[in-house]
């Protein structure tokens, strides 16, 4: 399994769409105004969106996009900390998603079946990964409405709409 | 194999009328030739270049070359070289026509003239010469030593592979490449797979022409990087002292800079921070945090993880007995075997439990963080920023008031100069993509997709197992050359020095390692003195390894040097072997050629090649080993050489 970052809409259907790479090109690490960005690797740029898709719930069909070549095939060694919180939340949403009752101890165990891959280093099934995929691109899409489709100029401008999608 | 440069004579042109006989004394192994500035020792550098490999001159080019003199101009001009390849003499001859703006070469292949139209060298060397090895054997120490010792450049690898001969394993692999594809084409298709093969030779094509044009573009790019090095250089240093000059503006300035790293870190430092802060969630305020918190609370309640009573079913149906005492069957091991797995395992219940420890930590026991309390510091900080950069601005542009067109071009020249690098340390060096097509710049890309095409030709050509033999023998070759080019270039590395610990007695500067350019140990780039004396050094070794003598040539060979350096330069020179010309003007000689004449084993050339005016006639009244033509004259011998100290003015 791999992480990919998001190039373009098959359909075309949002004439404004930017290639995720393309959209977080200013304000990377080397290539910002101050040099001071901390936002180095693509596995940055694929949890800042993600972390907005799973805040706001929203989700996008991957089939309706083109992906980059994969960036990796697990989570690199700054996010291994991350990596639980992220398969937590997964859950929770797909369990929510499935209607599945906190009391419904057999159906959450089997989900957790269908879900958790144990011989994966991201510890996810390809199924999850899709829906991580899917938020990942979910969260992208608010981002880009957030910013007008205008790739952001400076880290600071960046961060500041950020943490307020975040927080609120 | 020896090849000599005997001399050289040329009429018509932009330099004097000169007729250069290099071994007028029977020797031809060290020439000094000294002629003053603008006299044309660049001209003559170029020609005698391109009098040794086919050069199209363009019309710009031939102007170059014309008289510039109203009362010299001719309308038409030669350059003669002549040469010998193991004692047997032949010229090449080029003759200009600036009327026309048009050159051409005539060559004459023995001593007794008979020139035939066109650029023909000796046999014996006709495979050997060609433009890369002619620019390594001509140099201009200022200017060609440079991109020895420049990272985005190769230089250095470029004259390994040429002297040592590993470009001929490299035209092994073509060899190999052509005799497949004339394989392939031999072969003919019907209908629909020839139309394929049609289709993937166009592609191939284009990937030819495209590869061609990235190369060209590469060399474009690495001959400006080197062009304007100098000129960045000296522009860089001419507005930093400018920026110097006013001590209170200077104080003000270093003050600014102070408090502008001092805020830029602290930038630096809440950015970081914030990153991180929003990677741990659930140290900070949002419905995620109630989510998941929920989840792990859900978990709990439910008794997840229970690996324990997997665990515990695992154990019994190890055992031939179950725990009530009773005979454990296959159909009872069936039933457990169910039960147990309604249960989660050991590996999912690791994945559970570190969600909850890691949800639990973020929660409970990190410090809470303010995600809008970093955005207001961000803000704060990048304002703070900004305006210390704009007045260090307001006073650079304050102190470079009288420098401002110097400022924008070195800007201008920094930017280009950024882009280009970009170009040759990365883009053209970008690892290939499923996606990427003909017109990508990346070199790597290319080479990736034309052998995936070949692949397909050889499939639908039926020429599989050519192609795979061909692949199979190139990569052998291909792996032999890069270890052959590390041998050698730790060995060439270990040999220069050798060589550098006895030119430079006082604090040494030895090569660390030689990639596609020499790595200096402990410092990044040398002086021009240094870089010059460490590429001639580099040149002079990897020459004495070549079976085939070539002469090096070198303009302005201790330019840039001290004394101590130039004294030890004519030390170096008088113990080499191969032929050794070199140009230098008066102000080069103390130290140099005084020191050298001392040492001077060989009985070797001195000469002297001047516009003639009467103050210089004068002078040469009394000698009668000289050349003389309308506007210029050669003189023979060491007294006179010595004793040339004046120079005209530019032509």
């Amino acid at each position: 399994m791999s992480f990919k970052l998001v190039e373009k809409k098959n359909k075309d259907e949002e004439q404004n769409f930017i290639d995720s790479k393309d959209f977080f090109k200013k304000i990377r690490s080397g290539s910002d105004v101050d040099n001071s960005s901390p936002i180095k690797f693509d596995m940055d740029i694929f949890f800042l969106c993600l972390l907005v898709g799973l805040k706001e719930n929203k989700k996008e069909d991957i089939n309706l996009y083109k992906f980059h070549g994969s960036f990796s095939s697990k989570y690199i060694d700054s996010y291994l900390n991350v990596k639980p919180l992220i398969t937590g939340l997964l859950l929770s949403k797909i369990m929510r998603e499935e209607k599945i009752d906190k009391n419904e101890k057999d159906k959450i165990k089997k989900s957790l079946k269908i879900y958790l891959d144990t011989n994966d280093p991201s510890n996810l099934t390809i199924k999850c990964f899709d829906i991580m995929h899917e938020y990942f691109l979910g969260g992208y899409n608010i981002l880009l409405k957030k910013f007008n489709f205008k790739a952001p100029d400076e880290i600071s401008v960046f961060f500041d709409k950020y943490n307020k999608i975040i927080v609120n | 194999m020896n090849l000599n440069i005997l001399g050289w004579k040329c009429e018509g042109l932009r330099c004097p009328d000169f007729n250069v006989e290099i071994n007028e004394r029977g020797n031809n192994s060290s020439t000094f030739f000294q002629m003053p500035n603008g006299t044309g020792k660049t001209t003559t550098l170029r020609l005698l270049k391109r009098s040794l490999y086919n050069h199209e001159f363009k019309s710009s080019e031939i102007e170059e070359f014309k008289a510039k003199k109203k009362e010299e101009y001719k309308k038409e001009g030669f350059f003669e070289a002549k040469f010998a390849v193991d004692g047997k003499i032949f010229y090449i001859r080029i003759n200009f026509d600036f009327e026309k703006k048009i050159a051409s070469y005539s060559s004459s292949l023995s001593d007794e003239g008979g020139y035939v139209l066109g650029f023909k060298l000796p046999k014996e060397i006709e495979n050997i010469i060609d433009k890369e090895l002619v620019d390594l054997l001509l140099v201009d120490l200022e200017i060609d030593v440079k991109p020895m010792f420049r990272d985005s450049q190769t230089k250095a690898q470029e004259a390994i592979r040429k002297f040592c001969k590993i470009n001929l394993l490299e035209s092994l692999i073509n060899d190999f490449k052509n005799f497949k594809d004339k394989k392939r084409k031999e072969s003919s298709q019907s209908g629909n797979v020839q139309n394929q093969i049609n289709t993937e030779e166009t592609r191939l094509n284009k990937i030819d022409i495209r590869i061609k044009e990235v190369e060209k573009k590469k060399d474009q790019y690495k001959k400006y990087l080197n062009d304007t090095e100098e000129e960045y250089l000296s522009g860089k240093k001419q507005l930093d002292d400018a920026l110097q000059r006013d001590s209170q503006l200077n104080r003000r300035r270093q003050e600014l800079e102070k408090k502008r790293d001092e805020v830029k870190s602290k930038y630096d430092e809440i950015l970081t921070k914030n990153l991180n802060d929003i990677k741990n969630i659930g140290t900070y305020e949002n419905n995620l945090k109630i989510e998941v918190k929920e989840f792990v609370n859900n978990l709990d309640e439910m008794g997840l993880p229970e690996e324990e009573v997997r665990i515990f079913f695992d154990k019994i149906l190890k055992k031939t007995d179950c725990i009530c005492g009773e005979k454990l069957t296959d159909d009872k091991k069936e039933v457990i075997k169910k039960a147990m797995d309604s249960f989660i395992s050991q590996e999912e219940a690791g994945i559970i439990g570190k969600i909850k420890d890691a949800v639990r930590k973020n929660t409970q026991e990190h410090d809470k963080v303010d995600l809008l309390a970093n955005s207001s510091l961000i803000q704060q900080l990048k304002q703070e920023l900004d305006a210390t950069n704009e007045n260090i601005n307001i006073l650079n542009n304050k102190a470079l008031k009288d420098d401002r067109n110097l400022s924008d071009k070195i800007k201008k020249l920094e930017k280009e100069r950024e882009f280009k690098k970009e170009f040759l340390d990365n883009i053209i060096n970008q690892e290939w993509k499923a996606r990427d097509g003909e017109d990508t710049e990346s070199l790597l890309s290319l080479g990736e997709q034309k052998k995936i095409v070949e692949k397909k030709l050889a499939e639908l050509s039926g020429t599989k197992e050519i192609e795979e033999k061909v692949i199979f023998l190139s990569e052998i070759i291909e792996e032999a050359i890069v270890a052959s080019e590390n041998e050698i270039s730790k060995e060439i590395t270990s040999e220069c020095n050798k060589k550098i610990q006895e030119m430079f007695i006082n604090n040494p500067i030895y090569i660390n390692s030689i990639d596609k350019h020499i790595v200096l140990e402990g410092q990044a780039e040398g002086s021009t003195g240094q870089e010059a004396r460490i590429g001639i050094i580099f040149l002079l070794t990897i020459l004495e390894r070549s079976s085939i003598h070539f002469p090096l040539i070198v303009d302005t060979p201790v330019k840039g040097m001290d004394n101590a350096a130039k004294r030890r330069t004519a030390g170096f020179i008088s113990d080499l072997k191969s032929q050794f010309i070199c140009f230098v003007i008066d102000a080069d000689k103390p130290n140099f050629t005084v020191e050298y004449i001392k040492l001077d084993k060989k009985n070797s050339n001195f000469i002297t090649a001047f516009r003639r005016s009467k103050e210089f006639d004068k002078l040469t009244d009394s000698i009668e080993t000289k050349k003389i033509s309308n506007n210029g004259q050669v003189v023979y011998g060491y007294p006179f050489f010595e004793k040339f100290t004046e120079e005209e003015d530019s032509i």
